[in-house]
């Protein structure tokens, strides 16, 4: 299972803030709050979380289809991996001082995208992957997001079983395929 | 308070955070703060600390996870300003 969230740092020091009294008692539990406190570099370490979360949150949603929920505090973030609900999902992690990306390692073969820096550059090389898969015009490969707001493909109006995620905030956006 | 006030002061939160004007300024109790008016997901937290605050109610997360759509905010608000 497979999920992928990007942060674009800027555009979050914008949007948030994550000091806000009681935001972080609504996103972390105690010890990602204390590992906050002690860091020399916290807002990195935020969003990391975060989008760690995020990831997470979606490979779960893969596995388990449900209607979207607001549930950071449930997914605990320990070493590599994080934790929910008796799962636990491998996540990686890069960053720079313009954006944290995480994403979960399925332990299989995936394809995973570079930081491209925009949707319509993910599109630009999503669907010639797929067109290539099936061996069909790139014009008949159409991307949608079902009622999970999980995206999938139609090949020629039907849907495949491709497993992929998208994330995209501010000027970055990347991809991930479940290379199957 | 009756629906229409909640619903005002719902709204007054939620704008700051709407980065689609069509979807708010359609907004109906089917609204959805990401689908509809593509409010960034840190931005919901915002959005449950914004009402915490306005209504003088406390948001357990149980009850957070829920808070996506209009219907569902109002929902959680009358049930929480009932149980004062």
């Amino acid at each position: 299972m497979i999920g992928n969230d990007i942060v674009d740092l800027q555009e979050a020091a914008l949007q948030s803030n994550w000091r806000r009294q009681g935001w972080l008692q609504k996103v972390c539990t105690p010890e990602e709050i204390k590992r906050i406190k002690d860091s020399n570099h916290p807002d990195q370490l935020v969003w990391e979380l975060w989008s760690r979360k995020e990831a997470a949150y979606k490979a779960h949603q893969r596995r388990f289809p449900h209607y979207a929920k607001l549930n950071p505090i449930q997914f605990e973030c320990k070493e590599n991996m994080v934790l929910h609900g008796g799962y636990s999902y491998v996540v990686n992690s890069s960053q720079t001082s313009d954006y944290v990306y995480s994403w979960v390692d399925s332990g299989a073969d995936h394809l995973v995208s570079k930081v491209t820096l925009s949707p319509e550059e993910v599109k630009q090389e999503i669907i010639p992957f797929f067109a290539k898969k099936y061996a069909i015009n790139e014009a008949l490969i159409q991307m949608h997001k079902d009622r999970y707001r999980i995206p999938y493909v139609t090949a020629d109006g039907e849907r495949t079983n491709d497993v992929f995620s998208i994330t995209h905030h501010g000027r970055f956006a990347a991809y991930l395929i479940y290379n199957s | 308070m009756n629906k229409q006030e909640l619903l005002d002061k719902l709204k007054a939160i939620i704008e700051p955070y709407v980065q689609n004007e069509d979807g708010f300024s359609n907004l109906t109790d089917n609204t959805d703060f990401v689908k509809d008016l593509e409010i960034n997901s840190a931005n919901l937290v915002d959005i449950v600390l914004d009402i915490e605050d306005e209504f003088d109610i406390e948001i357990d997360n149980e009850a957070m996870e829920k808070m996506l759509s209009v219907k569902t905010s109002i929902e959680i608000i009358e049930e929480k300003l009932n149980s004062k």
